[in-house]
């Protein structure tokens, strides 16, 4: 993962060569920055908080951060596209809803999994390709997508909680794999597989070409618009997994739970450093995006912090990472 | 003028002579002393005097010193029952409880205060069993279309306001200030009577109140206080999670020998005064019943009232306290006790705590039909006596007496009986 490309793409790397350069380089990096500014946060709560540095609490942070981190990470591939899903949190509802039903029909996991997913590229879809021919803004396009699918979802249930009891399915949000969370796992195998999506396929360095300058991405002979809408598709795609985590977790699916997910998620995306405008940013940025937010909540719920100061805390750290993101663009 | 009083409390004073000694029924007393003009509390208050002769549907026995009374029947609405609760006999002073805004008179609808079922499975509470004297327009504003439970309140209220010879007019808050603000303007234009307001932020109660006065119209609240002084009506944070918080200390009682380590308190603070009764009752029912529980087991957290951020919460709180082996849940809500819940599960501590929480919602009963979860009691209010403000509002405006908090009554529910509990949402809506 840390292969991955590091500044936008079409902007030269700095210049490299000895252990010094190396070392200069990595502290010029805004993930290094990044990984070194949590690795700091660490150390202050686990000196400040008694049971901060446990495995178990580690895990804890984990299993808190997965479903909005699953949907960052997609987020992330729409961001680097230059497309902007705000609809994210009504596709999990959406997705969520459908599965719980399917439970409740007594189709079991499998196929409930199955249609929460096909539903949630299809809905990505559906955003890709209103911003592809309609030649729309996707923040646009997805506010009005974000309006429609969670409104169908309330629609649909008239408000009411579908409950979803089957034990595989509950697995899913509520199980372990090799000691590990299943959430936590499904998040990191996702992250695995856009890493390398990003780094190492045509559609990925598309994607950064894309964000960076759609104009002169289209002049080389990509079609920019179907970037955007496969980048859209795969962040429904995500969407309808963390829909499904945050399900099986509760055991019971609501119109409406999804949204709640949007702030942090799209918190996770910029404190990571992609840049909102596109053309830059990393998952293994998000990922740390991620732990950043999580390890707040965890250190100040251990030391005792009230959660008004915790979100005036994190609405902070954003305005602070959307500067640095300013600075960044502007310099480059 | 003053002859015609005369003849009409001389009238009165026969026929309430005609009702001691079983002269007349108590349905022809009520249609006589409606015909004669006398007052809701008057009628009510003889015939709470007079004892019960079983003339009218049953009323129930009051859970607070408070008797039961019928009120008028007759009018548009073609109902035959006449049995109506009519408070201020059923008004009492709990010393001990002073409702959400200070107020001393508390009404208590009692538990029993229904008379079967009627054709959809409902619970058929004789408390609003009557005709008004004029179909008063009575406005009910509810929470949000987008929630199962309002849409059914809405449809529950707009019966009931029927079934009292009342025209119902029904709005939604769309779970938002400004909406029902905006809705205040739509009530004051129709002209309506009398407002339920049911939304969540006790400070646009408060406007909306204002609103409502200055245009002379009497308002009443569900579940979230009003103003000062302003009707309202719930079952009571305070009662209600006291005994919750008595079961769950009578469950360490009896399973753990009193030993407590930890008691998570999923919280609201930032839903207001009256929400943070809840956890003032549980430390209290607790406390009742292991009084010697240090306050330092007791750790309070911002839920927020939702099941992943209790359990984001809760599982920090385990964390923090390794050594807890015995552990009490309190939820604010349901969905914030199953956060409670999910965090032990995946602490795997769950096999020595007992977790409460209050308003039957879905994930609630989902986790009580499991008979090895922790989730052990709830707290629901049947939905079918949300109505009873409205009903509390009729009175008022036929000049009654009522009580300006009332307390609906609640249950208990277990893996024993859950599934005994009536239909809530998707019964008429």
């Amino acid at each position: 993962m840390t292969a991955e490309p590091s500044t936008p793409i079409g902007r030269p790397e700095p210049a490299g060569g000895g252990g010094l350069a190396l070392i200069g380089r990595l502290a010029a990096a805004p993930l290094a920055r990044l990984a070194a500014a949590y690795l700091l946060l660490a150390a202050v709560f686990a000196i400040a908080a008694d049971h901060f540095l446990t495995t178990d609490n580690f895990l804890n942070i984990g299993r808190a951060t997965a479903v909005f981190g699953i949907a960052a990470l997609g987020l992330t591939v729409a961001l680097i596209a230059g497309a902007l899903d705000v609809s994210f949190g009504a596709v999990m509802s959406v997705c969520g809803i459908l599965a719980a039903e399917r439970i409740a029909a007594g189709d079991g996991a499998a196929a409930a999994v199955a249609v929460a997913l096909a539903v949630g590229v299809g809905l990505g879809l559906v955003n890709g390709l209103l911003t592809a021919v309609l030649r729309l803004d996707a923040l646009i396009v997805t506010l009005g997508t974000f309006s429609i699918f969670g409104g169908w979802a309330f629609l649909h249930t008239n408000g009411a909680p579908t409950p979803a009891s089957d034990d595989a399915f509950a697995r899913i949000g509520r199980g372990e794999t090799l000691g590990i969370p299943t959430p936590v796992v499904i998040m990191i195998a996702i992250a695995l597989v856009l890493a390398v999506v990003l780094r190492w396929t045509g559609f990925g360095q598309r994607c950064y070409l894309v964000g960076d300058n759609p104009r002169a991405a289209t002049l080389v002979g990509i079609r920019a618009a179907w970037v955007r809408a496969a980048a859209l598709a795969i962040s429904g795609l995500t969407a309808a997994i963390a829909g499904v985590v945050m399900v099986a977790n509760a055991g019971v699916a609501n119109a409406g739970e999804g949204e709640r997910q949007l702030l942090n998620a799209i918190a996770a995306v910029v404190i990571g450093g992609t840049a909102l405008a596109g053309g830059s940013g990393l998952i293994v940025g998000t990922l740390l995006g991620i732990a950043v937010l999580g390890t707040i909540d965890n250190g100040l719920n251990l030391l005792g912090v009230s959660s008004t100061w915790q979100d005036v805390l994190k609405g902070v750290i954003v305005v602070f990472a959307l500067v640095l993101d300013r600075i960044r663009r502007r310099d480059a | 003028m003053g002859q015609d009083v005369r003849r009409r409390r001389a009238a009165a004073e026969r026929l309430v002579q005609d009702l001691e000694t079983g002269a007349v029924s108590r349905r022809q007393f009520i249609a006589r002393a409606t015909a004669l003009g006398l007052s809701v509390p008057t009628i009510a208050g003889l015939l709470a005097a007079c004892g019960d002769d079983g003339g009218g549907s049953t009323a129930g026995g009051s859970t607070a010193g408070g008797g039961t009374a019928t009120s008028s029947s007759g009018g548009a609405s073609g109902v035959e029952a006449v049995a109506a609760k009519v408070y201020p006999d059923g008004i009492t002073s709990d010393p001990e409880y002073k409702g959400p805004n200070g107020g001393s008179r508390v009404a208590f609808l009692p538990p029993d205060a229904y008379d079967g079922t009627d054709e959809h499975g409902i619970r058929r509470w004789v408390c609003y069993d009557f005709t008004a004297d004029k179909p008063y327009r009575i406005a009910f504003a509810h929470f949000s279309a987008k929630w199962d439970l309002s849409v059914e309140m809405a449809a529950r209220a707009e019966r009931a306001i029927k079934a009292m010879g009342c025209e119902p007019l029904i709005f939604d808050n769309n779970f938002d200030a400004d909406q029902a603000i905006k809705n205040v303007d739509l009530i004051v234009q129709q002209q309506a009577d009398f407002v339920v307001e049911a939304q969540i932020f006790p400070d646009a109660n408060k406007a909306i109140y204002k609103r409502l006065e200055a245009a002379g119209i009497p308002s009443g609240y569900f579940a979230v206080e009003g103003p000062d002084g302003a009707l309202f009506e719930d079952a009571g944070n305070l009662r209600m999670c006291t005994a919750l918080g008595e079961w769950l200390g009578e469950y360490a009682r009896d399973n753990w020998d009193g030993q407590v380590d930890l008691v998570m308190l999923a919280a609201q603070p930032r839903a207001g005064a009256y929400v943070a009764e809840r956890e003032v009752g549980y430390r209290a029912g607790i406390k009742k019943v292991l009084p010697d529980l240090p306050d330092s087991v007791f750790v309070e957290f911002d839920s927020q009232g939702l099941l992943d951020e209790s359990q984001k919460k809760a599982a920090d709180v385990l964390t923090a306290h390794p050594d807890a082996k015995t552990i009490l849940g309190c939820g604010s809500n349901d969905d914030a006790a199953v956060g409670i819940v999910r965090a032990l599960e995946a602490a795997k501590r769950a096999d020595t705590a007992a977790v409460a929480g209050q308003a039957g919602q879905a994930s609630a009963v989902e986790e009580l039909k499991k008979p090895d979860s922790p989730f052990k009691v709830s707290a629901f209010t049947d939905i079918e006596t949300v109505p009873w403000l409205a009903a509390i509002g009729i009175l008022e405006l036929m000049g009654g007496e009522v009580a300006p908090v009332n307390f609906l009554p609640f249950y208990l529910i277990t893996s024993d009986n859950v599934g005994d509990f009536p239909p809530q949402a998707g019964t008429l809506a």
